[in-house]
């Protein structure tokens, strides 16, 4: 069966079933386009979700597409082979179990394991993938989507083994069996193969013409049209086209991302470098440091090693001592991952020849911009003189410089018992990378750390902590620190923020008390007017606001600010992260009362005291609204709930004298009371049948919203309700009072009733 | 013997043949009649304007008239004399706006304002009409006036028509199957759209009448009376101005209305493109493919589907773009996808993903409903970008055990660590998950894991995967057993040992939460190693590829195929340790034994249950417990 015609027809009966299964049939559709145009971040957020779909609802063949195109994306164009290669074996193990064995994807499940050996260590494992691959090709026919893809594989292999004649050959054995088959046109990865095995062999003549013979690459998707267009690259140098080899030569940035073009890309600029386009920089040697790297997280250890032998030949020529050694090490901790290392000795022994020449030379002892002229001059410095504390700095710092920050970190760390700014460099630098958990243990002896140093260590750790999120200890540990130097003013303010984000207000107030006659008004006294408005310290809200000129109100120093100072609205963050306004009125800088009731199906706010941040979320809408603008604060605590409870009535509008009526009542018994539907809505009149009269004369409709305190009875209301809309020519209708109220007939006859009339 | 001799001979052409074919797939639908022959409108425009210098009004009038079936074109341009006629409107390719293009190089003739490229937009008429009719006054010879009708195109008529005004009227009489285009509100709907960019005013009564009883048309009835947004340097408020880029994009949308808008190019500089995006209000899912792009060059609608100008993790976004350097293809239903495009895009990505950043800092309600309308989309969005990535990361929210949370809180509500679960339902997974008091991020979410794992790795907080082995070594903490008493770690390890030499291994951890004694953990690298290495695997899979898998798996330690961690950290567990000790304490633990050993069983939902005990003896001696307790109670 072919790959694609399945894929169509399950496509389409998923898109027949339920919304899971719709859902499902969408990212089938995305995710082979996603993979093979390198849009792999989709194809990461998309696998998780389709992969539970298929598993929900059973579709294993759906479940061995999903995981085939997971890996094409990270083994086939990322070249990824850590994990991926135990996923490689249990899909291989899934693929072939009863019920997947009859998938047409199954066989592809065993090029992706073939792959990913090809990535670990190509050369070493030839053997077993031309194995794989000629047993492959015998169970299909050129009609197989995945026959262009599994014969690609197979020239790999003989490439890898530097074999292009054989793969030349194998390639023409390939296009007969095809063009039998009536496919007459040569995949794409055949006429790719063929141009490289063809360049290999010094025909890059006639390699430069198969690859111009593939018109429209981008067709292929951009994952081949980057690879086509990098084989032109090689094949332009081969021909001495230099200039036009330069040109087509893609920026690092384009291919970065995407393991697969990584190594030709490392082969091409070094042929640039040789024949002189392109300059042989420390800039370069980062690059291809930061490639190396990726190929061995990867677990592309061939091309680890590749690539560092490529670094350290290139480091050699522009006489960067310390650099080459470096990268001969890494060559060698590679190698040792390989089966065949001794593919790569010849290589090795040219750099290291190249070296012995370059360690003859003087090394120039005037310190230099550039990393690798200082790591050598400070290399030769050690031979000198013991490491003192400077030139450890100066090592580090220029191990940073040409990428080598793990090994910048391990120098600090072996040194930094010795001299505390190293320990402190160390911590920074500890901090960068996020690993808390070395900062801690850096900090586990901090008794022998100098006053200069100590300070400097505490505020790194502090912030390693509050990355953390871990606030109490970050408080704890600023607390400490003050208790010793309490001048710190910066960590102080820190210690101020860390307890506020952690809600410990009385430890925020007292560190901003503290801080505020050292800083100018203005810096420290709103944040205090909030924290002392949470306690209510009103003597402490008086002494900020007399910094800040505000007008302070009369009364007793200590007594709670209670004034009417205008509508705002309160932004309320609720447990589940939403967002709620309310409207309120300012009886404080920073303290409101909320006089809005919200629905019932909302968290309740209705009389609520809080405190908020004195920062106007709709600063940015002033200079529209001009004299209409009301400010929005977003409320850090509610210092006295309103306890109350909100139910929603609806109804006939009885007027405005029995509406008035009502509303003193309720106002009698301190009860909230909201009309939340404007005059002039209507609906018609539910005691007419509608199927009678086509148009039923229309009726004033109201809603409103009631709040009780929530110890309130809800019979009570609902009593009293009952008593004062006797006379209403139609009830006001609140089914959810009558439940509360235990009246559960009445609350469905409500229910019913408004469904009907809707009013 | 004859000689042969060779002559030249000239390749002929079927005109009607061509005539059926470029009608038939040059255009994909008839509304492009109305398009090309605005556009012709126009450009008979602009040509009176080049050549005959400023003096005259110029205005297109489109008239629908559905009693008649008849669309109607007429404009106050150049006209056609009788030889214009025959040269360029009744040649096909030959159109005179390429002659005069070539010389828009001339200072004096102006800036890229002719629309017509092909010679090819005259043939659209026949597509849609039974019968065209033309009566054109000529700005050169004003004193005549001629008619030209055809009906298909491949003959026409042409005599001298009654005195007209200088300019074009063309008719078009319908074919049946395109009646809809005397629809006048329906053509008006689509110059809304389509002719939105044009300089003269293009009018589209909707009542015919109007123009028929003389009755002026207010230069504010032209359906492209309001300039677009980015070619509007009127002076206005901030909150108009938005106002109306918004009414303008809410032309471009049907199935959406715009939540915001965010401008494409700064009028003080000459970007590549020009024009306006918008965020459709409406709720998306994360592979959601909204994006809907409406392009104009030369101020004419060239597509109304670029969606591929913007990224695709843009499928709530539309835009409508202006720009030169984009070249349509033959058509003009499409673009040329060349440098211009590619340069096109980026401008677009970099103007969506700056003016979201602007949109969060300085309207955050509107961001916020951004936020909610599109949270999955987002998600996925910032895993593709950088910039978006600092943006979202920390707003968005994740689907987690606790309901939808950003990733601050998570971290909050976690003591320092993220836990993240890719669980299939029923396995240890989620039962560890339900007993742990902390939120798990639900990896099988859109877009979840990535962006979660991103966020983590960026601040150095350890993400614990449940189900994976690293996930297992982070959360149970083995405990060694020179750390309990003496005897104690061998007699829990026997106590729990399988029913009937299962392999399941007892390892003592400590792990939250305390209230969980034990848990069951397969290992399923062993489980993978012990398939591979099976016998029946050298029946299902063939000998090459199971070799390389075999490479693998026998760099797996083996080892039984599950595990059982007995929780040190829940006190019972703690308890029976103590007692199981020592053989006279020990007897006293078998009550608690047969209660918790089936327990472990039962908790379990899938096939790692069956190795330590099937469900049916785990419920008999839970049965057989609760009958000695109730025949030991008093």
């Amino acid at each position: 069966m072919n790959i694609w015609a399945w894929v169509r027809e399950t496509n389409a009966r998923l898109r027949r079933g339920e919304p899971n299964a719709q859902r499902l049939a969408q990212l089938i559709d995305e995710l082979p386009t996603a993979a093979v145009n390198e849009a792999h971040e989709r194809v990461d957020s998309m696998v998780p979700e389709a992969l539970a779909l298929a598993r929900e609802l059973d579709e294993p063949w759906v479940q061995l597409f999903v995981r085939h195109w997971n890996l094409q994306s990270r083994v086939l164009h990322r070249r990824s082979a850590g994990d991926e290669l135990r996923e490689a074996v249990s899909l291989l193990d899934f693929a072939s179990g009863t019920q997947t064995q009859a998938c047409p994807q199954s066989v592809c499940a065993v090029q992706d394991l073939a792959v990913c050996y090809a990535i670990r260590d190509g050369p070493g494992y030839v053997p077993e993938r031309l194995a794989v691959a000629q047993e492959t090709l015998t169970r299909i026919d050129p009609s197989w989507g995945c026959f262009d893809c599994i014969s690609a594989e197979y020239v790999s292999a003989l490439l890898d083994d530097d074999k292009p004649e054989q793969a030349l050959a194998f390639i023409d054995r390939q296009a007969k069996i095809a063009a039998e088959h009536g496919e007459l046109e040569p995949g794409f990865n055949s006429r790719l193969n063929r141009a490289r095995a063809l360049t290999l062999l010094d025909q890059a003549a006639q390699a430069l013409e198969i690859v111009d013979g593939i018109r429209d690459p981008a067709h292929y998707g951009r994952s081949r049209q980057m690879a086509h267009r990098q084989c032109r690259v090689a094949i332009l140098l081969k021909l001495g086209r230099v200039d036009e080899a330069l040109a087509l030569h893609p920026p690092l940035s384009a291919i970065i991302d995407t393991g697969g073009h990584l190594r030709d890309w490392v082969d091409n600029v070094a042929g640039l470098i040789d024949v002189g386009a392109v300059a042989n920089t420390a800039q370069l040697g980062r690059d291809l440091l930061v490639i190396q790297r990726q190929f061995f997280a990867s677990s592309a250890y061939w091309d680890t090693a590749r690539t560092a032998l490529t670094g350290a030949r290139l480091a050699a020529a522009r006489g960067a001592r310390v650099v080459t050694r470096l990268l001969l090490d890494e060559v060698d901790a590679a190698r040792g991952q390989l089966r065949r290392p001794e593919l790569l000795a010849a290589g090795r022994r040219e750099v290291e020849a190249s070296l012995a020449t370059l360690e003859r030379d003087p090394i120039s002892i005037e310190p230099s911009d550039d990393p690798e002229r200082e790591l050598d001059r400070l290399a030769h410095a050690d031979t000198q003189d013991p490491d003192p504390a400077d030139h450890l700095l100066a090592r580090a710092a220029a191990l940073r410089e040409i990428g080598r920050a793990d090994l910048a970190r391990t120098l600090l760390e072996a040194t930094s018992a010795a001299h505390g700014e190293v320990r402190l460099e160390l911590a920074r630098t500890l901090l960068a990378a996020h690993d808390h958990a070395a900062l801690d243990q850096l900090f586990v002896d901090e008794a022998h750390d100098d006053d200069l140093h100590w300070l400097s260590l505490r505020w790194v750790l502090g912030q390693s902590l509050r990355e953390r999120g871990l606030l109490e200890r970050a408080i704890d540990l600023d607390r400490a620190t003050l208790a010793r130097v309490p001048e710190a003013y910066p960590i102080r303010l820190r210690l101020a923020e860390a307890a506020r984000a952690h809600g410990d207000w009385a430890t925020a107030l007292d560190a901003l008390e503290l801080a505020a006659p050292s800083v100018p008004p203005g810096t420290v006294d709103w944040d205090r007017i909030t924290a002392a408005t949470v306690l209510g310290r009103w003597a402490s809200v008086r002494a900020a606001m007399a910094r800040l000129g505000l007008e302070i109100p009369g009364g007793e120093p200590d007594a709670p600010i209670t004034a009417r100072l205008g509508a705002i609205r309160c932004e309320f963050i609720e447990p589940d992260g939403e967002r709620q306004r309310c409207w309120a009125v300012r009886t404080s800088p920073c303290g409101a009362r909320v006089i809005e009731i919200s629905l019932p199906t909302d968290p309740q706010h209705f009389r609520d005291q809080v405190v908020f941040e004195p920062s106007d979320l709709d600063a940015h809408l002033r200079e529209q609204a001009q004299d209409d603008h009301c400010p929005c604060f977003e409320v850090v605590a509610i210092t006295e709930p309103g306890d109350t409870r909100a139910f929603l009535l609806r109804g006939h509008d009885p007027g405005p004298a029995a509406f008035e009526q009502l509303r003193e009542q309720l106002r009698d018994r301190d009860y909230g009371f909201e009309r939340i539907t404007s005059a002039g809505r209507t609906a018609a009149d539910p005691r007419v049948d509608a199927n009678a009269d086509p148009e039923p004369p229309q009726l004033p409709t109201v809603a409103v919203l009631i709040a009780i305190p929530n110890a309130t009875d809800p019979a009570e209301l609902r009593e009293l309700l009952r008593v004062t809309t006797a006379g209403w020519e139609l009830p006001l209708l609140a089914p959810a009072l009558d439940e509360a109220a235990g009246a559960m007939e009445a609350s469905e006859r409500a229910t019913a009733m408004l469904q009907r009339w809707r009013p | 013997m004859a000689e042969h001799s060779t002559t030249l001979h000239k390749t002929r052409v079927d005109l009607e043949g061509l005539m059926k074919v470029l009608g038939d797939h040059l255009y994909s639908t008839p509304m492009v009649a109305v398009r090309e022959l605005v556009q012709n409108a126009h450009d008979s425009c602009e040509r009176r304007r080049i050549e005959s210098g400023a003096g005259f009004e110029p205005r297109i009038i489109v008239l629908a008239d559905p009693s008649a079936h008849t669309l109607t074109i007429e404009d106050t341009g150049a006209g056609l004399t009788d030889d214009e006629i025959r040269r360029y409107l009744a040649t096909v390719g030959a159109g005179y706006t390429r002659t005069l293009r070539q010389r828009e190089a001339e200072p004096e003739v102006g800036s890229n304002s002719l629309i017509g490229y092909f010679g090819l937009g005259f043939l659209s008429a026949f597509v849609v009409a039974e019968r065209t009719e033309v009566w054109t006054c000529s700005y050169q010879q004003p004193e005549l006036a001629w008619r030209f009708v055809s009906r298909d195109g491949q003959t026409y008529t042409l005599e001298t028509g009654s005195p007209r005004p200088v300019g074009t009227r063309v008719t078009l009489h319908l074919r049946e199957a395109h009646r809809a285009l005397a629809n006048p509100l329906a053509v008006r709907r689509l110059l809304i759209r389509y002719a939105c960019l044009l300089r003269h005013p293009i009018f589209c009564p909707l009542d015919v009448s109007m123009v028929a009883s003389g009755l002026g048309l207010a230069e504010g009835d032209a359906v492209n009376a309001e300039p677009p947004p980015w070619r509007d340097d009127r002076e206005l408020a901030p909150l108009r101005r938005r106002k109306l880029a918004l009414e303008f994009a809410g032309r471009f949308e049907s199935d959406f209305e715009p939540l915001c808008t965010i401008p494409i190019g700064d009028a003080s500089d000459q970007p590549e493109v020009r024009g306006l995006l918008w965020i459709q209000d409406a709720t998306t899912y994360g592979s959601s493919d909204n994006r809907r792009v409406w392009v104009f060059v030369r101020g004419m609608m060239i597509t109304d589907d670029a969606r591929e100008l913007l990224p695709r993790w843009a499928g709530f976004v539309g835009a409508a773009i202006e720009g030169l350097g984009l070249t349509p293809t033959a058509s003009r239903e499409d673009l040329q996808r060349d440098g211009a495009y590619d340069r096109a895009a980026a401008q677009l990505l970099d103007a969506l993903v700056e003016g979201l950043g602007q949109i969060a800092s300085e309207q955050p309600a509107t961001w916020r409903r951004i936020l909610y309308r599109h949270n999955e989309a987002l998600l996925g969005a910032a895993i593709c970008d950088a910039r978006l990535f600092a943006l979202i990361a920390e707003q968005a929210t994740i689907p987690t055990s606790q309901g939808d949370l950003n990733l601050t809180r998570v971290l909050e509500r976690s003591q320092g660590k993220i836990y993240v679960s890719q669980a299939q339902r029923g396995g240890f997974e989620e039962l560890l998950f339900r007993a742990l008091s902390v939120p798990v991020v639900q990896a099988r979410r859109y877009g979840a894991l990535a962006i979660t794992r991103r966020w983590a790795e960026q601040r150095g907080v350890p993400l614990v995967m449940l189900g994976t082995e690293r996930g297992e070594q982070a959360l149970f903490r083995r405990v060694e057993d020179h750390e309990l008493e003496s005897g104690a770690a061998e007699g829990l390890r026997r106590a729990f040992a399988a029913e009937d030499g299962g392999e399941v291994e007892v390892v003592l951890s400590r792990f939250a939460p305390a209230h969980l004694p034990f848990v069951l953990v397969p290992d399923r690298e062993v489980e993978l190693k012990q398939r591979i290495e099976a016998d029946d695997a050298d029946r299902r899979i063939s000998t090459a590829a199971l070799g390389l898998a075999r490479l693998f798996t026998q760099t797996i330690a083996a080892g039984p195929p599950v595990r059982l961690h007995l929780n040190l950290d829940c006190r019972v567990i703690a308890q029976l340790g103590e007692r199981l000790g020592t053989p006279e304490r020990a007897t006293a633990a078998a009550g608690a034994l047969g209660l918790l050993r089936p327990l472990v069983a039962l908790l379990s939902q899938t096939d790692e249950q069956q190795r330590y005990m099937s469900s049916e003896a785990a419920l008999t001696q839970i049965c057989e417990l609760a009958e000695r307790l109730v025949a030991s109670a008093p």
